[in-house]
C-alpha cells in the first residue's frame, strides 16, 4: 500500500485495498434511502413541477406571464440561464481543465463535478429555448435545407450561442457517461439483484477491462478533456460576447470573455463545496474527499474571487476614464445608488468581501465556514449576473426609457424550479450512480507516484516500474 | 468452489481459444507476471485490469492507441464542412448586410466552425471508443471472473502445441497466481493454488 508521495490531498489511509474502495463507493447504491434524502428528494421534485407549469404557462399565454417588459426584455429566464452555465463551467474545470493541468486530487472529486455540469447544464438549456417565445419552432435556430432559403445569420453571437450550447452540453454527456463506464461495470459485477444487473449490465456496454480496452478508453478519456476545455471556455465566452457586443451602457466592454469565465469558476465551484460537504459526510467518504480537497477548492475560489473583484474595479474605472455619460451613469450612479443599489450591493457583499476570509487557512478548512462562504457567493453570483443583465437595460442611453424591473410570481416558480430541478437530478443519481470515480481513484491511491507523466494516458510513454525486454 | 465457476461467462468477456488464466491480486505481482510472459515468448497474451495501471502497455507490447488521430481527422473535415457551410449561406445563398459587414468575414465564421468541429469530433471520439474497446449494450454479460472489474488482475495464455494446459498451471502457479483456471472452451476448471489458499 502505498500514498501519493507527500500530496496531502490524494494520500491514503494505508487500510485501503480495491475491495474496500469499491466497498465504500457503491454501498449506497444498495441500500434504501434514509428518510433525509426521501424529504429531500421529494421537495425538489415538487419544486421542478412547479418549473415546467410555469413553463406550460409559458407555452400557452406567452412571456407576458413574466416580469420583463420594456425596457428589460432579458430577465429572469437569462440571468438564471447565466447562472446554471456558471455552475456548469466549473464542473468542466475541474473534470477537464484540472486533468489536462495533471492535477491527480481532481480523481476525489471529479464525478461529482461532472454531474454537477450535466445536471446544471440540462437546467440551463431550457432557458434559451423557452425564452425565443415560442419553443415550438426553435429548430429554426438550426441550419436545415428550406424552400426560402433562409439561414440562421451565423454573424449573430446569438447563433453562436445555440451551437455553444449545443456542442457543450452534448460533451458534457458523453464525456460523464464515458467516464462512468467501467465503474457501471463494477456494480454489474457486484449487483445481486436480477433488475439491477441486468441494468447496469447494459449501461457498461459489455465493459471487460482488458489492457488494450484500457489503452483505447484512456485516451479516448483524455481527448475528451482536450475537446471540452476549449468548448467550456469558448461557450461562455460566446455567451459574454452575446452582451459585449450590444451597445448598451454596461455590457459593452471587451472584458467581458474572461470576466465570464472566471466568474462562472468562481460561482460553480461554490456550489460544488455546497454538494460535496453533505455529500462526503452522508455517504462517509472523508477519506477519499479530504479537508485537502475542499481546501483546494477554496484556493481556486478565492483566486476566481480577486480575479472578478479586479474586474468590478476594472469597469469602474473603465466608466469614469472612458468620460462617457451613459457609462458613467450605469456605473457610478445607477448601480450603487440607483432603484436596485440593494441587488449591487448584495453581489459585492457576496463576491467581494465575504470570500476574503478564505485568506484565512483556518477559515479553509473550517467546513461550516466554507459552506456559509460557498452559499453567499452562489448568492452573490446570481445577483452579479442580475445586475449586469437587467440593471444595465433599466438605465440605458434615454431617460424616458428608463423603467424598474420586478419578478412576476411566475418568475420565482421559475427561479425556485430551477434549483429544484437541478437538485432532483442530483439526488437520484446519488442513488444509482458512483459518486466517487471508482477506477480512477484505485488507480492513484493504489499504485506509487510517479516521476514523469501524471496520468494513465501517459503510461505508454515509458514510465514504468518494470521495464520489459519485449 | 466459487458461485462464479458454475456460471459461464459471456463469450466474448473472454480469450476466444482455449486458455489458462492465472488471477492476482496485487498489481506489483501483476506486472511481474505480465513480464516474465513475454520474456517467456508467449503470443496471444490477454490482460485485464480493474483499473488503470500504469506501465502495462509498453510490458504487453501495446502500442499508443490511434484514437486521438481519428478524433483529429474527423475534426478537421468538419472545421472545413462547418466554414464552408457558413460561406455558403452567408455569401452565396442568401447574401445580407449584416453590421455593415462583408458577407465573407471570417473572423465571424471562426465560433461556429470551431463548436461544430468539436462536437462531431467528441462524437467521433465516442464511437470510436465503443469500438475499439466493443462496446455494445449486454444485460445478459457475464465476466469471466466476478471481481475482475473490482480488485483481481488476470492473464490469460492460449493452449498450444507449445504450451499445454499442465505446463501453464505450472508456470502461472510459480509466479504466485492467487488463482488458476483452465478453459477449453467447453469447460471452465479452476486449480488450487499455494498463493490462493494463503490469500484466503
Amino acid at each position: 500500500m502505498s500514498t501519493i508521495g507527500n500530496d496531502p490531498a490524494t494520500a491514503a489511509a494505508p487500510e485501503l485495498t480495491a475491495a474496500k474502495i469499491t466497498d465504500d463507493i457503491i454501498a449506497p447504491l444498495f441500500k434504501f434511502p434514509p428518510l433525509a434524502w426521501w424529504g429531500a428528494f421529494l421537495t425538489a421534485a415538487g419544486l421542478t413541477g412547479a418549473l415546467f407549469l410555469a413553463f406550460a404557462l409559458h407555452c400557452v399565454e406567452g412571456i407576458g406571464i413574466f416580469g420583463i417588459n420594456s425596457p428589460v426584455g432579458w430577465g429572469n429566464y437569462i440571468v438564471t440561464y447565466v447562472f446554471w452555465i456558471g455552475i456548469a463551467v466549473a464542473g468542466t474545470l475541474v473534470s477537464s481543465i484540472l486533468f489536462l493541468f495533471r492535477q491527480r486530487w481532481r480523481n476525489a472529486i471529479n464525478r461529482s463535478t461532472e454531474a454537477m455540469t450535466v445536471f446544471a447544464i440540462s437546467v440551463a438549456g431550457l432557458f434559451p429555448a423557452l425564452h425565443t417565445g415560442r419553443p415550438w419552432v426553435d429548430y429554426w435556430l438550426m441550419p436545415y435545407p428550406n424552400d426560402l432559403e433562409l439561414w440562421p445569420q451565423f454573424k449573430s453571437p446569438i447563433i453562436w450561442d445555440v451551437f455553444a450550447i449545443t456542442g457543450y452540453a452534448t460533451t458534457s454527456v458523453i464525456f460523464f457517461y464515458l467516464g462512468l463506464i467501467p465503474d457501471l461495470a463494477t456494480i454489474r459485477d457486484r449487483a445481486k439483484n436480477p433488475i439491477q444487473k441486468m441494468v447496469y449490465g447494459a449501461l457498461a456496454m459489455g465493459w471487460k477491462g482488458t489492457a488494450s480496452d484500457w489503452r483505447h478508453y484512456e485516451r479516448a478519456y483524455a481527448q475528451f478533456a482536450w475537446i471540452a476545455t476549449p468548448l467550456v471556455l469558448g461557450m461562455h465566452s460566446t455567451i459574454a460576447t452575446l452582451l459585449a457586443v450590444g451597445d448598451v451602457p454596461g455590457w459593452h466592454a471587451t472584458i467581458f470573455p474572461p470576466y465570464f469565465v472566471s466568474g462562472a469558476i468562481f460561482g460553480g465551484l461554490a456550489m460544488a463545496l455546497v454538494l460535496l460537504v453533505p455529500l462526503r459526510s452522508a455517504f462517509k467518504f472523508e477519506q477519499y474527499i479530504t479537508i485537502d480537497h475542499l481546501e483546494r477548492l477554496a484556493k481556486i475560489m478565492l483566486t476566481c474571487g480577486l480575479i472578478v473583484t479586479y474586474v468590478y474595479i476594472c469597469e469602474f474605472f473603465t466608466a469614469w476614464y472612458s468620460e462617457s455619460p451613459y457609462e458613467r451613469g450605469q456605473f457610478l450612479w445607477y448601480r450603487p445608488f440607483g432603484a436596485h443599489a440593494w441587488a449591487w450591493m448584495t453581489m459585492i457583499t457576496c463576491n467581494v468581501i465575504i470570500p476574503q476570509f478564505l485568506w484565512i487557512r483556518s477559515v479553509r478548512r473550517n467546513i461550516a465556514a466554507l459552506v456559509v462562504i460557498a452559499l453567499a457567493v452562489n448568492v452573490g453570483m446570481w445577483f452579479e449576473r442580475f445586475v449586469i443583465g437587467c440593471l444595465s437595460l433599466e438605465a440605458d442611453h434615454l431617460p424616458a426609457n428608463w423603467g424598474y424591473y420586478s419578478f412576476s410570481s411566475w418568475d420565482w416558480f421559475i427561479l425556485a424550479g430551477s434549483f429544484g430541478m437541478f437538485f432532483t437530478m442530483f439526488l437520484g443519481f446519488i442513488r444509482v450512480g458512483p459518486m466517487i470515480s471508482i477506477a480512477e481513484i484505485k488507480s492513484i491511491l493504489l499504485q506509487p507516484q510517479r516521476t514523469h507523466a501524471s496520468h494513465p494516458s501517459d503510461s505508454n510513454r515509458g514510465v514504468t516500474e518494470i521495464h520489459p525486454d519485449a | 468452489m466459487p458461485d462464479h465457476v458454475n456460471a459461464p461467462p459471456s463469450p466474448s468477456a473472454t480469450p476466444e481459444v482455449p486458455y489458462v488464466a492465472g488471477y492476482w491480486r496485487n498489481a506489483q505481482a501483476f506486472k511481474i507476471a505480465a513480464t516474465s510472459a513475454r520474456e517467456a515468448g508467449h503470443t496471444g497474451i490477454q490482460a485485464y485490469l480493474p483499473y488503470p495501471v500504469h506501465g502495462i502497455e509498453p510490458i504487453l507490447g501495446l502500442e499508443r492507441s490511434w484514437i486521438g488521430r481519428g478524433v483529429f481527422a474527423v475534426s478537421v473535415v468538419f472545421f472545413i464542412v462547418a466554414y464552408h457551410m457558413q460561406y455558403f449561406q452567408q455569401v452565396e445563398s442568401f447574401p445580407m448586410v449584416y453590421g455593415g459587414k462583408p458577407f465573407h468575414t471570417w473572423q465571424l465564421f471562426v465560433v461556429v466552425t470551431l463548436e461544430t468541429g468539436l462536437l462531431i469530433g467528441a462524437l467521433a471520439n465516442l464511437l470510436l471508443a465503443f469500438h475499439t474497446c466493443r462496446l455494445i449494450p449486454n444485460p445478459a454479460f457475464k465476466p469471466m471472473h466476478p471481481r475482475l472489474s473490482d480488485d483481481t488482475f488476470a492473464l490469460a495464455l492460449p493452449i498450444s502445441a507449445r504450451a499445454s494446459s499442465e505446463q501453464l498451471v505450472a508456470w502461472f502457479r510459480g509466479l504466485g497466481a492467487e488463482e488458476v483456471e483452465v478453459n477449453d472452451l467447453v469447460l471452465t476448471q479452476r486449480v488450487d493454488t499455494a498463493a490462493g489458499a494463503a490469500h484466503a
